[in-house]
C-alpha cells in the first residue's frame, strides 16, 4: 500500500475583501497517495484552483486540516510554506511563467538557486531535466524565442529539478495547440509512470482522461471522485 | 540563497534592462560628480587663499579706521579719517613692531605725454618695502628723505610701467598723477595679486606728497606692520597706544568704542576657515538635495520594475523564494544601481576637477588640483546609502506580494 501524501479534512476557504466575504470551498475532504495522477476538474469558479493552491502551499485554508506526509501544515508560517514549496512541490502553469530574456538553462536552474544547490550540480541537474523533456538541444536558447510547447516543457523541467514529491499542473494545456497539448499530457503521464505524483487542474475532459483518477469540483464541493476506466495516451510522432 | 547567487540574480536583471539602468543612475551620477567637483574646487580655492596668507606671514598686522568689525557695514565717514601719520609715529615708539608703514590708497588718473589711464595710487613710506618685502626692483624704492622732503617721485608696478612706457625704460622719466608731475625712480618686478588687488598696476609715491600735493587729505587708509614676538600682545599694545593718542576712554576694550580696528593675518585665516565651513555646509545641502532627487528617481524606477516583474516575483515565490530572499534581491538591485552610479559619478567628478583645475591654473598661480580621498569614499558610500534608503520601499512591496495574485497578474 502506497503512502498517503495528502490528507485534506473538511477544508473551507473564504476570501475576505473588506466587508465582502466570498466562500470558495465548503468542506473539502480529499486523500491523495504517492504515485497517483489526479485530475481536478470543474468549471471556472468551482474552487479547483483554490484546492490546488492550498495543496501546493501557495494559499492557506480557513478551517479544517491539511496533513502533508502525516504532518499538519495548516498552521505554518510564510517561511515554512516557502520551504515546502521549494522542497516538496513543483508547479507548471498555464502561461509557462518563464523569465524572459534569460536562457532555458537559467530558467530551469531557478528553483535550485533557492535550494542552495552548488552551481556545477545545478547545471548538471538542469541539463538532465531538460533532456528528460526532450529539450537537451535547447539549453542556451532565450526563453521567449522558443515555441509554446517547448516553453511548457521547460516549465516541466523546472518543476522537476528539486525532485519534488508532487508536481502540480494548472491548466497546462490551456495555452497550447492540440498537438503540443497532447505531447505535454503524455510527458505528465510518463512522469507518473516513472513514479512521480501528479496533480493536474483542468476543465477539459480529454486532458483529464490522461490521469488515473478524476476529482470533480463544483461550487466549492467535491461532487465525484472516480478512477479513469479508459486512459488516454498519445503517441509521439517521432 | 547564497550571496554569490543573489548578486548574480540582481546584476543579471539589471543587465537585461541596460539602457533603463543607465538612465536611472544618471541622477546619482550627476549628484555625486557635482559633490566631488564642488569639494575639489572649494578646497583648491581655500588652499590658494591660505597660501597667499601664509606667503605674507602670520605676523602681518593691519590697523584700519573702523568702529568695531570693519566687515560689519559701511564705515562712518568721520571714522574713515581717524588714522594719520602721527599714529604711525606713536606706534613706532611702542617697539612691538619690527616695521610699520602707513598707506593712503586711492585711484586716480595717471598720464604721461598723451597716454592717460586710471589706476591705483598708494602713498606710503620707506617702511613699505620692509612690511611687504619685494624682489629687487629696477631703480630704487622710496627712502626716508623722499618722504621727509615731499619729493615728487614715484615707483611703478610692472604692468602700469609697460602701459605708460612700453619698451622704454621709465627710470628718470616723468608722469603726472592728477596735476602733479613726478619723476619715476623705480619699477617693481611682477608681483601678481594680493587680496584680489593687482599690485602690478599700483603706483607708490611718498605719503607726504600724496597727502598734501596730490589728494589734499590728512588721513591714511590703513597702517600695516610686522609684529615682534607674540602677535596678540602686539595687537593689544597697538590698541592701548591708539586709544591714548586718540583720547578714547575705553578701558574695557569694547571694539565698538574704538575708532580703529586691529587685525592680523591669523584673524584672516580664521575668517577663511569660517567662510570655508559655511561654503561646505552649502555644498553638503546642495549635494543632499541632488541625492534625494536621484534617490526618488531610483525608487520610482524600482517600483515600476516591481510592477513589471510581478509575475516573475510570483514565480520565484512559487519555487520557494522567501520574503527575505525577494527583499534582498530587489534591495540589492537598487544598491548596485546607486553604487555603480556613485562610482561613475566619482570618476567623472575627479576627471572634471583635474581638467578644471588645469584650466583655472592657467590664469591663477597656485591653484592646485585637490581631490580629497575622503570625498571619493564618501561619494560611493553616500550613493550606496541612497540605494538602501530608497530601495527598501520597492523591495518590501515586491517581497510582500501574494504569490497567487502575483502569478495571475497580467
Amino acid at each position: 500500500m502506497a503512502n498517503t501524501l495528502i490528507e485534506l479534512k473538511d477544508v473551507t476557504k473564504k476570501y475576505v475583501n473588506g466587508e465582502v466575504v466570498t466562500p470558495v470551498l465548503h468542506g473539502v475532504t480529499l486523500d491523495i497517495e504517492e504515485g497517483e495522477f489526479v485530475a481536478l476538474m470543474g468549471p471556472s469558479g468551482s474552487g479547483k484552483s483554490t484546492i490546488m493552491h492550498i495543496l501546493g502551499f501557495l494559499d492557506r485554508l480557513t478551517s479544517g486540516s491539511y496533513r502533508f506526509k502525516g504532518k499538519d501544515v495548516s498552521e505554518l508560517g510564510d517561511n515554512e510554506l516557502a520551504y515546502l514549496r521549494r522542497d516538496e512541490v513543483g508547479f507548471v502553469f498555464q502561461f509557462f511563467n518563464l523569465i524572459s530574456n534569460t536562457t532555458v538553462l537559467e530558467n530551469t536552474m531557478l528553483p535550485m538557486l533557492y535550494a542552495e544547490v552548488p552551481r556545477p550540480e545545478r547545471i548538471a541537474r538542469a541539463k538532465k531535466a531538460l533532456e528528460n523533456v526532450g529539450l537537451g538541444h535547447r539549453t542556451e536558447h532565450i526563453a521567449n524565442q522558443i515555441s509554446g510547447g517547448e516553453r511548457q516543457r521547460v516549465a516541466i523541467a523546472r518543476a522537476l529539478v528539486n525532485n519534488p514529491s508532487i508536481i502540480f499542473a494548472d491548466e497546462p494545456t490551456g495555452n497550447l495547440d492540440t498537438q503540443s497539448g497532447l505531447e505535454i499530457l503524455q510527458i505528465f503521464q510518463n512522469l507518473n509512470e516513472a513514479g512521480h505524483t501528479v496533480i493536474m487542474v483542468t476543465h477539459e475532459q480529454e486532458a483529464a482522461e490522461f490521469a488515473k483518477r478524476i476529482v470533480r469540483v463544483r461550487d466549492g464541493n467535491i461532487v465525484s471522485d472516480e478512477a479513469v476506466s479508459r486512459r488516454r495516451t498519445h503517441k509521439f510522432a517521432k | 540563497m547564497k550571496w554569490s547567487d543573489l548578486l548574480e540574480t540582481s546584476s543579471t536583471s539589471l543587465k537585461t534592462n541596460k539602457s533603463r539602468s543607465i538612465l536611472t543612475i544618471l541622477g546619482i551620477v550627476i549628484g555625486i560628480a557635482a559633490v566631488i567637483i564642488m569639494f575639489s574646487v572649494g578646497r583648491s580655492a581655500e588652499g590658494l587663499i591660505l597660501n597667499q596668507v601664509a606667503d605674507l606671514g602670520a605676523d602681518l598686522v593691519f590697523i584700519e579706521p573702523a568702529a568695531g568689525d570693519p566687515t560689519a557695514g559701511p564705515p562712518d565717514p568721520f571714522i574713515e579719517r581717524s588714522l594719520d601719520i602721527d599714529d604711525v609715529d606713536a606706534l613706532e615708539k611702542v617697539a612691538v613692531f619690527s616695521s610699520i608703514t602707513p598707506i593712503l590708497q586711492s585711484t586716480s588718473t595717471v598720464s604721461r605725454e598723451q597716454e592717460s589711464t586710471f589706476t591705483q595710487v598708494i602713498g606710503t613710506t620707506e617702511g613699505y618695502i620692509d612690511v611687504f618685502p619685494s624682489e629687487v626692483l629696477n631703480g630704487r624704492f622710496l627712502d626716508e628723505s623722499d618722504v621727509g622732503s615731499y619729493a615728487r617721485v614715484a615707483v611703478l608696478g610692472s604692468e602700469i610701467a609697460v602701459d605708460l612706457f612700453g619698451d622704454q625704460d621709465p627710470i628718470g622719466e616723468r608722469i603726472k598723477i592728477k596735476s602733479t608731475s613726478l619723476r619715476v625712480i623705480g619699477v617693481f618686478p611682477e608681483q601678481g595679486t594680493r587680496f584680489f588687488q593687482n599690485l602690478d598696476t599700483q603706483i607708490a609715491v611718498p605719503i607726504t606728497t600724496a597727502q598734501r600735493d596730490i589728494f589734499g587729505v590728512d588721513h591714511v587708509t590703513y597702517i600695516s606692520a610686522r609684529a615682534i614676538g607674540d602677535i596678540d600682545n602686539a595687537k593689544d599694545e597697538a590698541r592701548f597706544t591708539l586709544r591714548d593718542t586718540h583720547n578714547l576712554d575705553n578701558p574695557e576694550g569694547v571694539p565698538e568704542k574704538d575708532d580703529f580696528f586691529v587685525s592680523s593675518q591669523s584673524d584672516a585665516v580664521e575668517i577663511i576657515g569660517v567662510v570655508g565651513s559655511v561654503l561646505s555646509l552649502l555644498l553638503v545641502s546642495i549635494a543632499a538635495i541632488s541625492l534625494v532627487v536621484g534617490g526618488i528617481g531610483i525608487m520610482n524606477i524600482m517600483l515600476v520594475s516591481v510592477t513589471e516583474r510581478t509575475k516573475e516575483i510570483g514565480l520565484r515565490k512559487s519555487v520557494g523564494a522567501t520574503y527575505k530572499e525577494i527583499l534582498q534581491q530587489f534591495l540589492l538591485e537598487a544598491v548596485l544601481l546607486t553604487m555603480f552610479g556613485g562610482i561613475i559619478g566619482v570618476v567623472l567628478g575627479v576627471v572634471f576637477s583635474v581638467v578644471a583645475s588645469y584650466a583655472v591654473g592657467y590664469y591663477l598661480d597656485g591653484w592646485e588640483p585637490t581631490v580629497p580621498i575622503s570625498a571619493v569614499f564618501l561619494g560611493v558610500f553616500v550613493a550606496t546609502t541612497v540605494g538602501v534608503v530608497f530601495g527598501i520601499y520597492p523591495a518590501r512591496r515586491a517581497a510582500k506580494l501574494d504569490p497567487i495574485e502575483a502569478l495571475r497578474y497580467e
